[in-house]
């Protein structure tokens, strides 16, 4: 079932002389339990692909779809209602909120998506990423790891239809990047939630199952795979 | 967001960077501190200022309306002939607690054989309205007393005594009109002087009605009716009430804030009171808007994420405008306590202005020579309500510069 469609999704940046596509009509359909990296040179038009998707932007020609509702027109309170429902987050710097504690973290995704019983569904997830015991820790008591698990904790605490994960392992070492996207994987296929990643990272190329390639804001090649490594 | 997720990042935040929230709190402690001292002073200056003239002038006067039009001439044909019956009427009125009638001219005073030209305001009125109304009788310099209504006595204004070298006890001649312009000289002896540091009181011979009526040739008469109620804060509604009646219709029934020189006063005194507020509160909010922005900047890429969670555009305002309340509360508080200390000191001790300064002014308006700042509730508590309204001002701007960041822009500054 496709759960994001974009049809001739263009973003246009500048007017006149100054005018740059940043993608320009890209045609794709994301799958419900997708697992689908996003590569492609710096300025090919990934973070502004997934920034449509996410519905953190608009798209200044064609049509971006999520669960079947159009993101074009939405006023900036849809839109926000609509990320914090469908869509998660995993930022390459973790971002977490450095006032809170790992629950609090999570907790605060599911405040913002209007759910209830935050604290208790929070350590729970923690538990399932594997940090046990270490939700009263703030991030900066965290190790790197650690922190990116807090993420992918606070990204699907509230059950989202998507999670979009920008340069997941950019910050983190080999090992670690390893657990995160084994973690990822996972999640993947327990909660059959959609993670689309933007990444420079053969690691996580090697373990997406479909490979979309950008070049100068347009798709160059879009391969799937079987069960990756 | 929640309420409860919103207060408990905005607490977070706000002791996040120790040094410039204390910075930001500072300038609500300094700005509220300093309302406290300024209103609590204002207050002093002005509260007893206007009890004093409404007690001189009354709540509501009644007087002829052709008085009023030619007030600064003081024309005494221009009088209420008859007050007896006017008065009888008046004192069965709701709200009515008091009905002195009074005649004001001028005159100049000669003590023994001397032929003095001593000018003073002859003031008068029953013995009660001086010593009741006006508590002057505590301004008494030892030896003397106040007069008695059916007693050929004045008291003299401490200046009015000085200039024409009179003591208690000496025999006078007061020299004054009739209402139809003729002079009139009436006798009588010193038996006090009084001594209240105000010009209007100090420049001043006070008789007995009884006695100002025979001088002026009005003999059942006076100039003015000062009616009096519970409160001269309530004298706009004793007035409504009083032209309502028929037997006044045909007279000027006026309330003190309405009759100069206070309907000038009056919003003077407002626009000082405003100007006071608004340039503390406007630069107290300059402080804390320089460094709740500082604040957003800093956070820009922390917004950004919030926005891309969902956070709403009003959630971001909020985010900030509550971490602004909070540091407001607690700057107000600790702002009232600090200008608390000054203003009790202000208020017990007061500062001495000189005589010169106060006769000065005094002409006009009954300034004592020591004031003190007045303490009550409402001052810290509208002090405190500016301290919040500061940090709201403060913050509302760097606020809707946090809720305009796009989630795009802000997280890509956060790489």
């Amino acid at each position: 079932m496709a759960i994001c469609e974009l049809k001739g999704a263009t973003k246009t940046y500048g007017s006149g002389a100054t005018e740059v596509h940043a993608i320009l009509g890209i045609d794709l359909t994301i799958d419900a339990g997708e697992f689908t990296a996003f590569v492609g040179p710096s300025g090919s038009g990934k973070t502004t692909l997934l920034n449509q998707i996410g519905c953190l932007d608009s798209p200044s020609a064609g049509s971006v779809h999520i669960r079947g509702k159009a993101t074009a027109g939405l006023s900036d309170v849809k839109l926000a209602g609509l990320r914090a429902e469908e869509i998660g987050f995993i930022f390459q710097s973790f971002n977490l909120i450095p006032v809170l504690t790992a629950a609090e973290n999570v907790e605060l995704a599911m405040s913002l998506a209007g759910q209830d019983g935050g604290h208790d569904a929070a350590l729970a997830l923690l538990a399932e990423v594997g940090l046990e015991g270490l939700g009263g820790r703030r991030p900066n008591q965290l190790s790197g790891g650690q922190q990116q698990r807090v993420a992918i904790a606070r990204a699907l605490v509230k059950k989202p239809s998507i999670v979009i994960a920008d340069e997941p392992t950019a910050n983190l070492d080999s090992d670690s990047g390893r657990a995160v996207l084994d973690l990822m994987r996972a999640l993947n296929e327990k909660h059959g939630t959609t993670f689309l990643f933007s990444t420079h990272d053969p690691m996580v190329v090697d373990y997406a199952r479909r490979v979309v390639t950008l070049r100068d804001g347009a798709i160059v090649s879009d391969e799937r795979r079987g069960a990756a490594s | 967001m929640s309420d409860r997720t919103l207060l408990k990042l905005a607490l977070r935040n706000a002791t996040r960077r120790p040094m410039r929230t204390a910075l930001t709190a500072g300038m609500v402690v300094a700005g509220t501190a300093l309302l406290v001292i300024c209103l609590s002073w204002l207050q002093g200056m002005f509260g007893p200022m206007l009890r004093d003239a409404t007690n001189a002038a009354g709540h509501v006067a009644v007087r002829q309306q052709a008085y009023v039009e030619r007030e600064q001439l003081m024309p005494l044909y221009e009088n209420l002939p008859e007050t007896a019956p006017l008065v009888q009427i008046i004192r069965q009125q709701p709200g009515v607690v008091d009905v002195q009638p009074r005649i004001a001219t001028g005159g100049t005073l000669t003590i023994g054989e001397e032929i003095g030209e001593v000018f003073g305001l002859v003031d008068g009125a029953s013995k009660a309205y001086f010593t009741e109304r006006q508590n002057l009788d505590a301004d008494l310099v030892a030896g003397g007393r106040w007069f008695e209504d059916d007693a050929e006595e004045m008291v003299l204004g401490a200046k009015v005594a000085e200039e024409a070298g009179a003591k208690v006890g000496d025999e006078a001649v007061l020299l004054g009109a009739t209402q139809d312009g003729s002079l009139s000289p009436i006798k009588g002896r010193v038996v006090g002087i009084v001594s209240a540091g105000s010009g209007a009181i100090d420049r001043s011979i006070y008789i007995p009605l009884a006695r100002a009526r025979w001088m002026t040739d009005i003999p059942d008469g006076a100039i003015e009716l000062l009616v009096y109620g519970a409160d001269y804060e309530d004298a706009t509604a004793l007035a409504a009430t009083l032209s309502a009646v028929p037997a006044l219709s045909e007279l000027a029934v006026q309330a003190w804030s309405t009759r100069p020189p206070w309907s000038q006063m009056g919003p003077m005194v407002d626009g000082i009171w405003a100007f006071l507020v608004f340039v503390t509160i406007f630069l107290a909010a300059l402080g804390i808007w320089n460094t709740m922005m500082m604040s957003v900047l800093e956070r820009t890429d922390e917004i950004g994420v919030l926005r891309a969670m969902g956070l709403r555009r009003r959630g971001a305002v909020g985010l900030f405008v509550v971490e602004a309340l909070v540091i407001g509360v607690v700057g107000s508080l600790v702002g009232v306590a600090v200008g608390a200390v000054p203003a009790w000191y202000l208020a017990t001790h007061g500062i001495e202005l000189s005589e010169q300064v106060t006769a000065n002014m005094g002409g006009q308006f009954p300034i004592r020579t020591t004031i003190k700042a007045a303490l009550d509730g409402g001052i810290f508590a509208s002090a405190f309500a500016c301290g919040l309204l500061m940090a709201l001002i403060g913050s509302l701007l760097p606020a809707i510069r946090a809720a305009l960041i796009s989630p795009v822009t802000a997280m890509r500054s956060g790489r």
